[in-house]
């Protein structure tokens, strides 16, 4: 799976949460910028853990792996290449 | 705490002006001038004579704030509209809460189990805040006990928090029926807590 392609799939997500979604930049931190908060934190974790079957673990939790779509794909696409 | 319609963007900004407000009636108008600055962990602090410790907080139309002196807090708001659906309340429960949290939220009514789910997560996130752990907080280990103090509201209650000498309880009261707030602080005690009111 591409870094486009996981990109995509995690903007489809969050569209269900902001309806601005496609208004915003991938590199834009979207917990700083009041767009998300952590209860949407961890459910962007869950959705990676099924939707790519991978898990994350706990010394991963961090804003600083989900704080914006591009940190979020590389995040994803660094896992699925291991 | 109040009720703030709008969009995320507008409630980070309310609840900015909500801890200016809650200050000037402590401080006098110079609560307006003091810089707010971010410590390492994250944490926002004022810039007073005497460090005012802060935490915010707003979800869907709640903004929350809080500040003290004593230490670090933190305060956390949160709505049922952005908790998982039903079905998917259990899995997140397992995948987030401790076993024996889980068991217990998986043994109430759908209706309780949001509630629950609700009422624990803010716990823990008041108790992240506190801590300055953010998402690094174990969320899946056993950290808050039973409630400890008996309230005429039992949607209002304080529970021990065991996770450091300095955050040893947190209050959690549910907002309506759809939403819950709660209040960890370092360097107070269960009294303290409990004679906190919202306002």
């Amino acid at each position: 799976m591409t870094n486009s392609e996981i990109r995509a799939a995690i903007r489809a997500f969050l569209a269900k949460k902001v309806s601005t979604i496609n208004e915003v930049a991938d590199d834009v931190n979207l917990f700083e910028s009041g767009l998300l908060n952590s209860m949407f934190a961890m459910l962007l974790v869950q959705f990676v853990e099924e939707n790519w079957s991978l898990t994350v673990e706990d010394s991963e939790l961090s804003l600083g792996n989900f704080s914006s779509i591009a940190v979020m794909s590389n995040f994803v696409e660094g896992k699925l290449a291991k | 705490m109040l009720r703030q319609p709008g969009e995320a963007r507008d409630q980070a900004l309310a609840v900015r002006i909500l801890i200016r407000q809650m200050l000037e009636s402590r401080l006098g108008q110079t609560a307006w001038t003091i810089p707010m600055t971010y410590a390492e962990t994250g944490q926002p602090l004022l810039d007073a004579p005497v460090p005012l410790h802060i935490s915010l907080s707003h979800a869907d139309g709640f903004v929350a704030a809080a500040f003290g002196t004593a230490g670090p807090l933190g305060v956390d708001v949160e709505t049922a509209r952005n908790i998982p659906a039903t079905p998917e309340l259990l899995p997140f429960a397992q995948r987030f809460f401790s076993a024996e949290e889980y068991r217990d939220i998986a043994a109430l009514t759908d209706e309780d189990r949001g509630q629950e789910v609700l009422a624990l997560w803010t716990a823990k996130e008041a108790i992240a805040k506190a801590a300055g752990l953010g998402l690094g907080l174990p969320f899946r280990a056993s950290l808050i006990g039973p409630p400890l103090v008996e309230t005429e509201n039992r949607h209002d209650h304080i529970r021990p928090v065991f996770h450091s000498a300095q955050v040893t309880a947190v209050r959690t009261w549910r907002l309506e029926t759809e939403a819950a707030l709660s209040l960890a602080a370092a360097g107070q005690d269960i009294q303290t807590l409990a004679a906190i009111s919202l306002s």
